[in-house]
C-alpha cells in the first residue's frame, strides 16, 4: 500500500500521532506575546533559533503604540535570541516571505491560519496557536495526528481568463468551509503534484 | 503709519482699510479646507444647524491625516466626508494626493496676500509662499464653510532679520531648530512674525516651508516670509495667472524687531520629549538610534528627498534599523519615482509610504514603541505623538545619516561600517516591558474530572468562526481573566452569552465550530468563563489544537438527536468513554472519546 504525501512527509500512516521537529516556525506580529508565554514555560533560550522564522507583517507599520511597541520588542527579541530569519515592517506577508526558506518535503508550522499557504512548495504547512509556538520555541518539537487525504484533479484546460483564485473559490463552493477539516489534500494535474494541507 | 504683512493681508480680506493689533475682524476665507482628522466633525456641525455651502468653489476636503484609513474612525470619517462632498459639489484632494496644506500651495489656491482656514494646526505653513494660514477647530471650519468669513484677532506683529552669511550645510531644519533654542516655545507666542535677510531672500520655497512650518511650535499665529521672485514665480505658474506681491509697508509698526546673526548658527537637534528642548549634534554624537523617519509637512519636499537620496546612494540603512520615507505630495512621489531616488531608497532597504501627514500624524505609516529610539524629521515629538518611544527632530541630511550609522550623526560623518546591535549590547541596554506580562496561563487550573455534568446552551448553528467567539477587536487582551467577557459577543443572538452563562455550562454546537484565524482567546475565553466543554459535529483544526493543548474539553458528536436536548437541560458528558447522557430522560448517546494525546494533555492541564 503506498503512501500518501503526508503520510511519507510525516512517516506514518494516517490516523498515527507522531511527534516531529518542524523545519519552520514561523511567528509574526505575535511573537511578542508567544515570547511572554515561553518565558513562563520557565525558558530563556529559544531551542533551535535557526526554526524560527520572524515576520512583522500584520501592522507593519505599526498603526499604533502598544503594537510599536510590540515590534520594538519583538526586534530586541530575536537580536537577543540570534534568529536569523527575520523579516522587519515593509519586506511583506509572512507567507509569501515563506518562498524564501520553504522546500519540498519540508513539515511548516506557524501561528497563523493560512500558514498552509506553503503547500505551495510541496511542504507539510499547518497553521498552530501561541501556546504551540512558545512550546515548539522550547522543546523544537510537538505531535501531529497524521491525516486523512482528499485527491484532486484538474482535467482540461483552464479557460481564458479563469485565474488560480477561481479555482479555490469554486473549490471552497463546491466542499463548503468545512469540506476539508483536517484533512491533507493534494492536487494533481498532467504530471505536476502540489501538495496543500487544508485547516478548517 | 504703514502696515505690517499680516495687518495688509487681513485689511485686503476684510471691509477695513487699516487694522490694528487687537482689534476683532471678519476675515473673508480664500480657501476652506477639512481633513479626514475633523472633516466629519465639520459635516457634522453643519448639518446639526442646518448650515449651506457658502461657496463649493472654495471649499475643499483633503485627506492627509491618515489617507490608508488604517482604523474605523478614520475609515468612518472619510467616508462621511465623501458622501457630503458628493451631495455638495465639494472637491476632494483624496488619500492618493498627500498633505492638504502643500496641495494648497501646489493647486495655485494659496499664494502671497491670499488666506485659508483648515482643521490642521500647521496651517500656517502657507506663510512660506507669504499667505495666512490658519489651522482651526471644526466648529470654526463649518462657520468658514457656511459662512465665507471668520472673526479674527488681529495679532501684532514681530520681525526677525537674519544677519550675516549662511554657513554651508546648514539647512534649513537647523535654521527653524536654532530658531526655536533662540525663542522657545512662548517668546512669540500668538505673534505674526516676519523673517527679512540677505540670507532669507535666497530660501527656495522648500526651505520656507521648513521653517515656516514650524512657526506652530514657536507658537506663532503665523511665520510669514515676504515672496521672492522665484515663489512669486511658482505661485503664478501654479495659479494660471500673474500674481501679485503683497509685501509689508515700510513704515510699518512692529512690536519688536530681532536681529539674529545666520553665522552663528549650528547643526541641531530637538530632544524629545519638546521641539525647543534642542543640542549640538556633536553632543549627541554616538546617540544610538532603532528608527529614522523622513516626511512630513515640515520636511516632505523635493529638495528633501534629494538630499536623501544622494547620501543613501549606494548605502544601505544600518541592520537591525528601520528606516521609513514618506513624501509630502503624489507630485513629490511621482518625481521622486522619475529620478531614481524611490529606487535609492529601497535599495538601502527603507520603507517607502504613499504621500501624507505620516509619522506625524498618529497612524498612516506607524508609530514607535517604548524604548524605542526614533530620529524624525517631523516638526513635533511631544510624549506619545508619534508613539511612546523617544523621538529626535533632525534635517532630512542628519536622519539619513544617522540611518546609515546606526546612531545620530551628520553626513559628513558616516562610518565605513554601521555600528550593530548585539545581544550583549542590549541585554544590560535600557529594554522595553514586555508588553502581554500578565499573559495567558500555560496551565488549565479548571477541575480534572473526566465526568462532568452541566446547563446546555444549544447553539444550533453550522461554522461559527473565532470571530464570531472572539472578536479580533478585543485581540489585544491577552490576560487570561479578562477574556470571558466577550465570549459570543460577535454572534447573533448571544451577544448576553458571558453575562448569561454559568460556571460548568455546557455549550453544543454543530458543525465546524471555530473556523477561522489561529486565535487562542476563542478557546481561553471559554477556560476564563469556567464553561466544562463545547459539543460540536466537527471542529475548525487549528481550534481543535488550541483546544486540546489548552486542556479545555472538546468533543466531536455524529448526532444528539436521541437525546432530544433542549437548551438548558442538564447533560453529563465523559471525556473518556465519550458517552454523552441526558439527565432529563436519561439516554445516552455514544460520542468520540478523548484520544490518547488529548486525554494525557488534558489531566496535565496544558501542553507544557
Amino acid at each position: 500500500m503506498g503512501q500518501t504525501f503526508v503520510e511519507k512527509i510525516l512517516g506514518a500512516p494516517a490516523g498515527a500521532i507522531v511527534f516531529r521537529k518542524p523545519d519552520i516556525v514561523l511567528t509574526h506580529d505575535n511573537t511578542s506575546s508567544i515570547f511572554s508565554t515561553f518565558k513562563k514555560m520557565g525558558s530563556e533560550k529559544i531551542f533551535d533559533p535557526d526554526q524560527c522564522l520572524v515576520v512583522l507583517d500584520h501592522n507593519a507599520p505599526p498603526t499604533d503604540s502598544k503594537l510599536a511597541t510590540q515590534y520594538q520588542t519583538i526586534r530586541q527579541i530575536v537580536r537577543s535570541q540570534g534568529i536569523k530569519k527575520f523579516h522587519d515592517a515593509g519586506d511583506g506577508i509572512c507567507h509569501q516571505i515563506m518562498s524564501y526558506y520553504a522546500r519540498p518535503k519540508m513539515i511548516i508550522v506557524g501561528s497563523d491560519s493560512h500558514t498552509c499557504t506553503a503547500g505551495a512548495f510541496n511542504a507539510f504547512a499547518a497553521g498552530i496557536d501561541r501556546t504551540e509556538s512558545a512550546g515548539l520555541w522550547k522543546k523544537g518539537e510537538t505531535w501531529f495526528l497524521v491525516p486523512e487525504s482528499i485527491k484532486i484533479c484538474f482535467k482540461g484546460k483552464l479557460n481564458e481568463g479563469v485565474y488560480a483564485k477561481d479555482i479555490s473559490l469554486y473549490l471552497i463552493g463546491k466542499i463548503g468551509s468545512d469540506g476539508a477539516n483536517y484533512l491533507s489534500m493534494e492536487f494533481m494535474a498532467k504530471g505536476w503534484v502540489v501538495f496543500l494541507y487544508l485547516t478548517g | 503709519m504703514g502696515l505690517t504683512l499680516i495687518e495688509k493681508i487681513l485689511a485686503n480680506h476684510s471691509k477695513h482699510a487699516v487694522v490694528k493689533p487687537g482689534q476683532i475682524i471678519d476675515v473673508s476665507m480664500d480657501v476652506r479646507a477639512a481633513r479626514d482628522f475633523g472633516g466629519a466633525n465639520v459635516v457634522k456641525n453643519l448639518k446639526d444647524n442646518g448650515l449651506a455651502i457658502d461657496d463649493p468653489t472654495k471649499t475643499f476636503f483633503t485627506f492627509d491625516c491618515n489617507p490608508t484609513g488604517s482604523d474605523q474612525k478614520y475609515a468612518v470619517n472619510q467616508h462621511i466626508c465623501r458622501q457630503f462632498a458628493r451631495e455638495n459639489g465639494i472637491k476632494v484632494y483624496d488619500i492618493d494626493q498627500g498633505i492638504g496644506t502643500h496641495i494648497l500651495m501646489y493647486d495655485g489656491l494659496a499664494f502671497s496676500g491670499s488666506t485659508a482656514v483648515t482643521t490642521d494646526s500647521h496651517a500656517n505653513i502657507l506663510g512660506a509662499v507669504g499667505a495666512f494660514g490658519q489651522g482651526m477647530g471644526d466648529q470654526d471650519i463649518a462657520a468658514a464653510w457656511a459662512h465665507g468669513k471668520l472673526w479674527f484677532k488681529v495679532p501684532a506683529s514681530i520681525k526677525v532679520m537674519l544677519v550675516g552669511k549662511r554657513p554651508e550645510g546648514l539647512s534649513a531644519k537647523d535654521i527653524a531648530i536654532n530658531l526655536l533654542d533662540r525663542f522657545g516655545a512662548n517668546d512669540l507666542l500668538g505673534y505674526s512674525v516676519e523673517l527679512y535677510g540677505k540670507s532669507v531672500d535666497d530660501f527656495t520655497l522648500d526651505e520656507r516651508i521648513t521653517i515656516a512650518s514650524m512657526g506652530t511650535e514657536m507658537g506663532v499665529i503665523t511665520l510669514l516670509f515676504p515672496p521672492n521672485q522665484l515663489v512669486l514665480d511658482f505661485c503664478s505658474e501654479r495659479a494660471g495667472r500673474t500674481i501679485k506681491p503683497v509685501f509689508a509697508d515700510a513704515d510699518a509698526l512692529y512690536e519688536n524687531t530681532f536681529e539674529l546673526n545666520i553665522e552663528e548658527f549650528q547643526k541641531r537637534v530637538s530632544l524629545p520629549g519638546a521641539p525647543h528642548h534642542t543640542a549640538t549634534i556633536t553632543s549627541l554624537e554616538k546617540t544610538r538610534i532603532d528608527s529614522a523617519f523622513v516626511g512630513s509637512c515640515t520636511n516632505g519636499r523635493y529638495e528633501d528627498m534629494a538630499i536623501v537620496a544622494k547620501i543613501l546612494s549606494k548605502r544601505k540603512v544600518a541592520p537591525g534599523v528601520v528606516m521609513k520615507i514618506v513624501p509630502a505630495t503624489d507630485e513629490i512621489w511621482q518625481t521622486c519615482l522619475k529620478e531614481g531616488f524611490i529606487d535609492i531608497f529601497k535599495n538601502a532597504g527603507a520603507l517607502v509610504s504613499n504621500a501624507g501627514c505620516a509619522g506625524c500624524a498618529a497612524g498612516q505609516v506607524g508609530q514607535n514603541g517604548a524604548g524605542e529610539v526614533t530620529v524624525s524629521t517631523g516638526n513635533r515629538n511631544f510624549p506619545g505623538k508619534q508613539g511612546k518611544g523617544d523621538v529626535y527632530l533632525a534635517s532630512p541630511a542628519v536622519v539619513a545619516a544617522s540611518a546609515v550609522a546606526g546612531y545620530i550623526t551628520t553626513p559628513d560623518n558616516i562610518p565605513d561600517e554601521p555600528m550593530i546591535f548585539t545581544a550583549q549590547l542590549h541585554s544590560g541596554a535600557k529594554t522595553p516591558p514586555i508588553v502581554n506580562a500578565s499573559g495567558p496561563l500555560a496551565k488549565n487550573t479548571q477541575e480534572k474530572s473526566v465526568e462532568v455534568e452541566g446547563r446546555v446552551w444549544y447553539i444550533h448553528q453550522d461554522n461559527i468562526d473565532t470571530d464570531m467567539i472572539f472578536h479580533n477587536r478585543y485581540l489585544a487582551i491577552t490576560d487570561i481573566r479578562e477574556m470571558g467577557q466577550y465570549t459570543f459577543d460577535n454572534l447573533n443572538g448571544y451577544q448576553d452569552f458571558a453575562k448569561k452563562a454559568g460556571k460548568g455550562d455546557i455549550v453544543i454546537v454543530q458543525k465546524n465550530f471555530g473556523s477561522g484565524s489561529s486565535r487562542q482567546q476563542a478557546v481561553d475565553c471559554f477556560l476564563s468563563l469556567g464553561v466544562h466543554c463545547v459539543l460540536a459535529e466537527s471542529f475548525g483544526a487549528i481550534y481543535e489544537r488550541n483546544a486540546i493543548n489548552a486542556a479545555f474539553p472538546i468533543i466531536t458528536y455524529s448526532s444528539l438527536d436521541e437525546l432530544e436536548i433542549r437548551e438548558g437541560d442538564t447533560i453529563r458528558v465523559n471525556y473518556e468513554t465519550g458517552k454523552v447522557s441526558s439527565l432529563k430522560n436519561n439516554k445516552t448517546i455514544q460520542a468520540e472519546p478523548f484520544s490518547e494525546v488529548q486525554l494525557e494533555i488534558f489531566k496535565r492541564g496544558g501542553l507544557f
